[in-house]
């Protein structure tokens, strides 16, 4: 479960003050599949980079799994990053320098397991995203639709409960983007995993549970 | 995590194998500099070979007369050294002698020797290899015996086949006998170096008047290193008793008495310099800090583009688990171990040039004076070179790291400036 309670994300620079979010009131079940709207610039990656930790709010409250997140130091922190979320970004972010396996092995290198047990839960990953046929390869030997895959082989690697996808399908085709919808749903429906997914895909965001529409950093529904 | 970590650098080098490239290429390439620059250092101040124990010796090699209008620089006097600096108490031993050139016009064209005119004592200070006979003592020097030692270059170029001792030599139209036979001499070893020794009484000498100089070294062997402080002192005591003795308003110095290192640094040219070369070592070591300060910069900048080049990689790391201090540790753990890399590609590098390239080497460092020379790497300086590229590599990526860490995921995946 995630719980945004009146979240504020300020930028401010020399002479500008730019209020991405304003007021931010927000409830994600366990299981749930919920899509984030709006114009660009509106905060949705900002409320996105919220709620994964990937960014602290200037004002607010932020709960997973009704742990207050606010208050907690860098390694609790990064410990909740490892164990309880997943990030899908829209430019993928492998690195280059590592091939497949190696780069969906990253998160569980900051576990205890031993490096056959990663190798193992690494390639149970990339199965279910099908592409265990690809795992020698380097991410610039891969197309843009098997990079999205490796990166969500990478994302669910650790089991988390959440998986936020930023943009997931914007760099790709419409039947490549179909694809990682599939994958998606699957990990929503069997896997139980709560996603949500930042999207200006009106298509797409229609086929999740509920639809959170964002316009100058505010929640307007 | 360590065995992670030395698995994840490899793969992490091949990233930016330009960077990789400059920073090894960089940190080898200034320590093969200094390791090989090092043996031309080490072979002048610590020349092994009858050299071996210089440091109990203390070294003069010059003098000058200064008035408030003229000045005269040279060798020693003779009449100096056997008047005053000879009957010094606190050494061990006394050697002194100079040098004349020996042109042998034979079959084989012009062959050029080296001679050194010497005391009896020489053969105590330096501790020569007798291969044969033995060395001329103080009665033959006072009677100016004709008898010299030779060395083997010597021996093979004129009895080749025969027994040496007893035969006769001539040099520069002089017959002398030969009483012994010594292992030939490096030429680094400057101060004992020659082809043929003879006792310093059968050549006409020189400054034989106080107000002339002359052209003789001294060197004086100190029983231990402590003691080579009271010779100092009395050698100082001595010169002050000379200077009432010259014409009025001269002054006297003395290029020494100092060990093989200040010898080396000695700034011949300036007799300022005659009373002490710590400033002339400062301005060497600040020479030498600058000639560092570049590979050192370079280095340092490169660590910062490495560091910098991997904001993303550091990113999604930080997105995905990783604490601060494990990308700390880990961006230091990875610059540490490429600088170690280097440094040892560094001694590699040095090893292939100086054992592959042996003569080009001598003939490089040393023009045409590297007779019998040997090169060997000093592995304690190399130690400190590994020493000191660590620690620079460490303080370079440390603050970077530091800040790289500090920034929040966010901010770093979208390329976020230290």
């Amino acid at each position: 479960m995630i719980q945004l309670q009146n979240i504020q994300k300020i930028y401010q620079t020399r002479d500008i003050e730019t209020i991405a979010l304003d007021q931010v009131n927000l409830r994600v079940e366990k299981g749930e599949f919920v899509s984030v709207m709006g114009p660009s610039g509106c905060g949705k990656s900002t409320l996105l980079n919220i709620i994964g930790l990937l960014d602290k709010p200037t004002d607010g409250f932020v709960q997973i799994d009704n742990m207050l997140i606010n208050k907690q130091k860098d390694k609790k922190l990064a410990s909740i990053r490892n164990e309880k979320v997943g990030f899908i970004f829209q430019r993928f972010h492998l690195i280059n320098s590592l091939n497949v396996i190696d780069n969906v092995e990253l998160p569980l290198l900051y576990r205890k397991l031993s490096s056959s047990e990663r190798r193992k839960l690494a390639q149970e990953n990339l199965e279910r995203v099908g592409l265990s046929h690809r795992m020698k390869h380097f991410p610039s030997e891969l197309s843009g639709g098997q990079s999205q895959r490796v990166a969500i082989a990478r994302a669910i690697a650790g089991n988390p409960g959440i998986l936020l996808a930023d943009e997931p399908t914007g760099n790709l085709d419409s039947q490549m983007g179909h694809e990682i919808m599939e994958i998606l749903h699957q990990l929503n429906k069997v896997g139980e995993m709560t996603i949500v997914m930042v999207t200006h895909d009106e298509n797409l965001a229609r086929q999740t549970n509920r639809i959170i529409r964002f316009f100058d950093g505010r929640q307007v529904n | 995590m360590w065995k992670t970590s030395f698995i994840q650098f490899f793969k992490i080098i091949r990233q930016n194998k330009f960077f990789t490239f400059l920073n090894l290429f960089g940190v080898s390439i200034t320590i093969m500099i200094v390791l090989i620059a090092a043996i031309k250092i080490e072979s002048t101040i610590k020349p092994g070979g009858p050299e071996r124990n210089n440091d109990r010796m203390l070294f003069v090699n010059n003098e000058v007369l200064s008035a408030e209008n003229h000045m005269a620089m040279g060798g020693i006097s003779l009449i100096k050294i056997e008047e005053y600096f000879s009957k010094m108490t606190s050494p061990k031993a006394i050697a002194f002698g100079n040098e004349t050139p020996w042109s042998y016009f034979g079959e084989q064209g012009v062959e050029e020797f080296s001679v050194k005119n010497v005391n009896a004592e020489w053969w105590q200070v330096f501790d020569f290899e007798f291969l044969e006979g033995r060395p001329f003592g103080t009665w033959e020097v006072e009677q100016s015996s004709n008898v010299l030692v030779i060395d083997e270059k010597v021996q093979n170029r004129f009895f080749p086949d025969q027994n040496t001792l007893g035969q006769m030599l001539e040099v520069s139209g002089k017959s002398y006998k030969v009483v012994g036979v010594v292992k030939s001499v490096p030429s680094n070893c400057t101060y004992s170096f020659a082809n043929v020794y003879m006792p310093y009484t059968l050549t006409e000498g020189d400054g034989k008047e106080l107000m002339q100089t002359g052209s003789f070294s001294m060197i004086f062997l100190g029983a231990s290193e402590a003691n080579l402080v009271e010779i100092k002192d009395e050698f100082e005591s001595i010169r002050k008793r000379i200077i009432p003795f010259l014409d009025e308003g001269y002054e006297l110095y003395f290029g020494g008495p100092e060990n093989a290192v200040d010898s080396y640094l000695r700034d011949w040219a300036n007799p300022k310099h005659y009373e002490g070369s710590t400033a002339r070592k400062l301005k060497i070591l600040g020479r030498f800090f600058l000639v560092m300060l570049l590979p050192a910069l370079n280095l340092i900048s490169i660590q910062l583009i490495r560091i910098h080049e991997r904001s993303e990689e550091i990113g999604v790391r930080k997105a995905f688990g990783a604490t601060r201090s494990g990308l700390i540790k880990q961006i230091l753990y990875e610059n540490t171990l490429l600088t170690f890399i280097g440094a040892l590609l560094g001694l590699l590098l040095a090893l292939i040039v100086v054992y592959g390239f042996h003569d080009l080497v001598i003939k490089t460092l040393f023009n045409d004076f590297g007779e019998g020379v040997s090169l060997s790497i000093n592995f304690i300086l190399f130690i400190i070179c590994l020493v000191a590229s660590l620690a620079l590599s460490l303080i370079s990526g440390i603050i970077p790291a530091i800040k790289m860490s500090r920034l929040e995921p966010v901010e770093v995946l979208n390329g976020g400036k230290l």
